[in-house]
């Protein structure tokens, strides 16, 4: 008799699920593995026989023979363990057919016979949940993220041993479904960055930038001298990011487990921060390989992802990251397939304004106009049309970071990250209304039709749009930023209609003429 | 052969420079004399024996010649030599007169032409006065003449071309070459509303020793120097002693002591230099005229501007301030000075340098 049950492959950020069929029959004892199987899946063999073994139980001296289904996919990682052991558990007879036939199980063995976790775990179960599969079966350590999958039963297993007592019972216990808003409240009040916004002496016109864009998860470009605190102000950012939905929490906790970045099974509660140094490679940064696994850009999704030091990163890698910007997803083909991982990342760049740093401070610095424009075209004009928001962060007094407080020291004290967090969670909140059963989230996402909709302004203040949009040259597409961004700056400004002060703080926010073409 | 060719065949000639043609002409009262020289009389003014080699090969020499009037010919380039009829009388009273000159476009007649230099990497001061200079001079019927080099030459040359006045380059390479290459724009305005001239022959590199060398051209073919901004030891600083061996007035913008940039300017003042304010002192030192008579700039109309935009208008100037220091200096709210600047920036009155960067645009019709 052949028994059956039930793995999953991992495709990119989805999963298939895949049928485990071992058969048991007599002949010279062999132990047979067929189905397009990579080479850690081959090596299941061992695991799984010295991990049966070591839990008490022999296999018969017959031929066994294992086929993993459908044949046309190939199957990469370690996950087939657990649903490779309980198919032949079934076929001894220790486990029911009737029970295990509609089981998803995910786990890697040890050799003494303990489940291990694997990376991936979400997307499977997810799919496995809309395959109608009634049932998964996974290891402790990946319980928490299966859990995020409201439709299936989840239970969990430490070792063969747990597995065969748990089906030998009558009614098969399973976790308690999560509760994902708790998780996230509970995430929320912990997180405590290291670095706060009260670190950051003055830079109050960067510090409303960031509050804007983070607002409405606007693309921010910070401009500076080195030193000047820029890539502190950008480390800042993590603790005034608004909170995450549920299903925001379960797309990006989905990516990360299929990342292998979530340290196995880890619920994604906040929203990610991906800092890039720029020799990263293309393919880590977009997603690569022949299964394609996502990369930072994905990994950023729902949250920010930091280049530093922006006209280092080559030229090739900074014109790509274009179209994913623009989309949110990126579609990666290889032969087997498309795959498409969703990028709705916050792009925080952080750049100086020369090659010696200190330009326009003509005292030290000493590049010439050539030179400076050679610097900055690094940075392409459609790239740079991407960027909302635009902002410099200036040197600091040295009375301002003086660490002696005098008597009559007027210094104000500086904004806490908490008391910036609470005015972005307003205009969050608005959007989140606003957007209701749309599809997005954030103003940046809207498109023109959203613009019609929700930028409703009056007449003077639309005739010094356009009057903007005539002297300074904009395109089409950073007129529907400006847009994006007066939008989100009423929001904080809790304001219905967008009014002429956010039109005009917009365009201002624009990246200046100079730096997309000079003369 | 007409004279003209004689001349062209000796400053076609592999390495005749300047000083080799001195040595000659010490010996020779033309060219044509040169040319029919034989080898030993050649040998009596001691000159290398490679020079007299290639003086002597007649065959490479008329070949070279004849590839030079083609290019003339193909480029439209002018020809003049020392001692015709219309070379620039200016330029005969000068050490060191250039034997020949090469011009695309025309060669300055008989207005005022004043020389705009200054440092390559300028700051946004000077680029703003640069050309503020220019347009006043040029509305006074002033020409420019510079070295079309990066920084303070260009905004030179821009300011009058803006204001359509005459402006002429005086380069360190060939006149067929544009040098710097970005400058191509800029390169072919000024032949159009001017000319560009260099003593060397087309074709010719530019080598930094040559720079110094066409200095001499500039100061000669102008009738005072401004020098709008340089450090101490720039090499701005040479062309404003050549005018001073010339006998022309030299004028400097002055800065605040502290800036780098401004030291060799504020040198110069110390020493004798007249100052610059707008031009109004050049353009009343040429035409001899009072500072009240000489022409009357157009001001800024800031009357009409609301109180707290003028506020901040009047708080910039031509040195760039930052965002935060106009935040710090109005105790006002970042958003509400953003929204300020952004009304001032498209009524043109206030201008973006650099990211977050803000300085007054004096001139405003001219959108930079």
């Amino acid at each position: 008799m052949v028994s059956k049950t039930i793995c999953a492959a991992l495709l990119g950020v989805d999963a298939a699920l895949v049928q485990v069929e071992v058969d048991i029959g007599e002949g010279l004892p062999s132990f047979d593995m067929v189905g397009l199987l990579a080479s850690e899946v081959r090596e299941a063999r061992e695991r799984v026989r010295t991990a049966l073994r070591n839990s008490g139980i022999f296999l018969p001296s017959g031929r066994v023979t294992i086929n993993l289904s459908p044949a046309n996919i190939r199957k990469e990682g370690t996950g087939f363990d657990l649903g490779i052991a309980a198919a032949i558990l079934v076929a001894l007879g220790l486990i029911e057919q009737e029970k295990a036939k509609n089981v998803l199980f995910i786990g890697e063995l040890g050799l003494d016979g303990r489940v291990n976790g694997i990376k991936g775990v979400l997307p499977m179960v997810m799919a496995a949940a809309k395959k109608r599969v009634s049932m998964c079966v996974v290891s402790k350590d990946n319980v928490k993220e299966a859990c995020l999958e409201s439709d299936i039963k989840v239970v969990q297993v430490e070792s063969i041993y747990e597995l065969i007592s748990k089906f030998q019972q009558e009614e098969i216990q399973g976790e308690n479904a999560c509760n994902i808003q708790k998780l996230i409240d509970e995430n929320y009040k912990e997180l405590s960055n290291k670095f706060d916004f009260s670190q950051v002496i003055g830079q109050a016109s960067s510090k409303r930038a960031v509050e804007v864009a983070v607002a409405g998860m606007h693309n921010l470009l910070l401009m500076g001298a080195p030193g000047c605190g820029k890539s502190l102000m950008a480390k800042c950012i993590p603790g005034i990011l608004p909170k995450l939905t549920s299903e925001e929490c379960i797309e990006i906790t989905r990516i990360h487990s299929a990342g292998g970045k979530n340290e196995f099974g880890n619920v994604v509660c906040n929203r990610p921060f991906i800092s890039l140094h720029h020799c990263a490679t293309p393919s880590s940064i977009m997603g690569g390989g022949i299964n394609p696994t996502p990369g930072a850009l994905s990994l950023a999704h729902g949250g920010v992802l930091y280049l530093d030091e922006f006209p280092e990163f080559p030229r090739k890698i900074i014109e790509s990251l274009r179209q994913p910007l623009e989309d949110g997803e990126i579609t990666i083909s290889r032969v087997h397939g498309n795959f498409v991982f969703q990028t709705d990342v916050m792009l925080v760049a952080a750049m100086n304004p020369c090659p010696c740093g200190y330009y326009p401070d003509r005292n030290r610095c000493k590049c010439t106009e050539h030179e400076i424009n050679r610097y900055l075209s690094k940075i392409s004009g459609p790239m740079l049309d991407r960027i909302d928001i635009c902002s410099q962060v200036d040197k600091i007094d040295s009375k301002d970071l003086q660490i002696v407080r005098e008597k009559h020291d007027n210094r104000k004290t500086q904004e806490k990250s908490r008391d910036i967090r609470k005015r972005v969670e307003v205009a969050r909140e608005i959007q989140k209304d606003r957007f209701k059963n749309s599809g997005i989230r954030f103003n940046s996402q809207m498109n023109p039709e959203d613009l019609k909709k929700y930028c409703s302004m009056d007449k003077e203040t639309c005739g010094i749009l356009n009057n903007a949009y005539e002297k300074l040259g904009l395109s089409a597409r950073a007129y529907h930023r400006i847009l994006k961004v007066s939008r989100t700056i009423s929001d904080l400004r809790k304001e219905e209609n967008i009014t002429k002060e956010s039109v005009l703080e917009a365009i201002s926010y624009k990246v200046p003429d100079v730096l997309v073409g000079r003369q | 052969m007409e004279e003209w060719m004689y001349w062209l065949w000796l400053c076609g000639l592999k390495g005749m420079w300047q000083g080799k043609m001195e040595k000659l002409f010490q010996y020779f009262h033309s060219p044509e004399e040169i040319f029919f020289a034989t080898s030993k009389i050649l040998q009596t003014t001691g000159i290398k024996y490679e020079d007299i080699e290639i003086i002597i090969d007649k065959e490479k020499g008329k070949k070279e010649l004849e590839k030079n009037i083609r290019i003339l010919k193909k480029e439209k380039i002018k020809f003049y030599y020392y001692g015709q009829e219309n070379y620039p009388e200016k330029l005969m009273n000068i050490n060191k007169p250039p034997y020949t000159l090469f011009v695309k476009g025309e060669l300055p007649k008989k207005e005022k032409l004043c020389a705009i230099v200054g440092a390559r990497a300028c700051s946004e001061y000077g680029k703003a006065k640069a050309m503020e200079v220019a347009v006043n001079l040029a509305q006074a019927g002033i020409g420019t003449i510079s070295g079309m080099a990066r920084g303070i030459d260009s905004y030179g040359h821009y300011g009058s071309i803006e204001s359509a006045g005459k402006t002429y380059a005086v380069l360190g390479c060939g006149v067929d070459i544009c040098y710097p290459g970005e400058n191509k724009n800029l390169y072919e305005k000024i032949a159009g509303n001017g000319g560009i001239i260099s003593e060397y022959k087309p074709g010719t590199k530019p080598q930094g020793w040559q720079f110094p060398m066409r200095n001499r051209i500039i100061s000669g073919l102008s009738d005072c120097v401004a020098v709008i901004e340089a450090k101490h030891k720039s090499g701005s600083l040479i062309t404003a002693t050549c005018a001073l061996e010339q006998g022309k007035d030299v004028f400097a913008l002055p800065g605040r002591t502290t800036d780098k940039l401004s030291t060799g300017c504020n040198e110069l003042i110390r020493d004798g230099a007249g100052m610059i304010f707008d031009g109004r002192e050049i353009i009343a030192s040429l035409k001899g005229v009072t500072l009240d008579e000489s022409a009357g700039i157009e001001n800024v109309m800031t009357e009409n501007i609301p109180e707290e935009q003028k506020r901040v208008y009047d708080f910039l100037d031509t040195t760039p301030k930052s965002l935060q220091n106009i935040v710090d200096e109005m105790e006002s709210d970042v958003s509400k000075i953003r929204v300020i600047l952004m009304e001032l920036q498209l009524e043109n009155l206030v201008f973006e340098v650099t990211n977050g960067y803000y300085v007054k645009n004096k001139n405003k019709k001219n959108k930079r």
